[in-house]
């Protein structure tokens, strides 16, 4: 799949490591942590003129609902939205579930990629937040009675511009 | 010098943590090939250097589990005089390992914070006051 999206983007059919990388962090956190049913996630991809969209999809408990953060922490963030909550997961501001020293390395990773411009437009819908990357002033969370989305929902693009960045 | 390379001796599919999630996870690689070559390295007395290059692509949990129990089996000291670790399409896993993993991992190893094994391995070495010990030290946890 990797190789038709950067076949269609320059026509040299050739693998994009930090694409394999996003993929294989979302959908391990969702296989780990999200409780679906028979581990399942959703991968999409959109063929468009000059850059490819990805999703990724699971229905599971949502990251804001699998964050390990203690009761201290809990209590002095009393008052912090759950968009800053989320954004610090990806900042490596919390630790694992598992409380393990080495862990929780693969949310910092897919925003390392966005950080050094190896893709473009990271959106991350969860539970009552939505994080845009490129424009924090889109990023929210919902007030409270909105519908809330039960489970995680990812969405970036790549381009020529992106795997340029990679070979400088 | 013994040279191995993930693409070469393992995969060029390297995917998840453990063996209960994924094929071909960081785990695998650490049972099948990651702990024999550093054992056989170290008791020549040579230095084993690991190309990560020109796999599909890594996540973080694969290269984290397999180098980390390398320090828990043969502690930090040990891993950082005998292993070369070659990253030249991504040089950020080579900084992560030898930055993150590698010294959190010996704070596992201090605080006797075991690795979890997902299923049942050959025995595996381990040094145990210098000494190179070969047993099954871990078992899956039941379920």
């Amino acid at each position: 799949m990797v190789k038709n999206v950067i076949n269609h983007l320059t026509g040299v059919s050739k693998y994009y490591l930090p694409v394999k990388t996003i993929i294989l962090e979302i959908c391990g956190n969702s296989i780990e942590w999200s409780g679906t049913e028979s581990r399942q996630w959703l991968l999409g991809v959109k063929y468009e003129t000059n850059k490819v969209v990805f999703t990724v999809t699971d229905v599971g408990k949502g990251i804001l609902e699998t964050l390990y953060r203690r009761f201290t922490m809990r209590f002095f963030e009393t008052f912090k939205s759950n968009d800053e909550v989320l954004k610090g997961a990806f900042d490596k501001k919390y630790s694992s579930t598992t409380q393990e020293v080495n862990r929780n390395k693969g949310l910092p990773a897919v925003k390392a990629n966005f950080d050094i411009g190896t893709i473009n437009k990271l959106i991350v819908l969860t539970n009552n937040v939505i994080l845009h990357f490129d424009n924090n002033t889109f990023s929210k969370t919902f007030v409270k009675g909105s519908p809330r989305f039960k489970g995680t929902f990812y969405q970036w693009e790549i381009n020529n511009d992106c795997l340029n960045k990679l070979m400088n | 010098m013994i040279t191995i390379s993930v693409l070469e001796n393992f995969s060029e599919f390297p995917a998840l943590r453990h063996c209960n999630i994924s094929d071909n996870s960081g785990e695998e690689f650490y049972h099948k090939v990651l702990n024999k070559v550093l054992k056989d390295a170290y008791e020549k007395g040579e230095k084993l250097t690991v190309n990560l290059d020109n796999t599909a692509g890594y996540a973080s949990s694969f290269l984290d589990e397999a180098f980390g129990n390398l320090v828990y089996d043969f502690t930090l000291d040990v891993v950082k005089k005998n292993i070369e670790i070659i990253s030249y399409q991504e040089p950020h896993w080579k900084d992560m390992i030898e930055n993150q993993t590698y010294m959190q991992w010996e704070k596992r190893r201090k605080n006797n914070q075991n690795p979890k094994v997902t299923k049942n391995h050959e025995a595996w070495f381990r040094l145990e006051n210098n000494q190179l010990k070969s047993k099954i030290w871990e078992h899956p946890a039941a379920v």
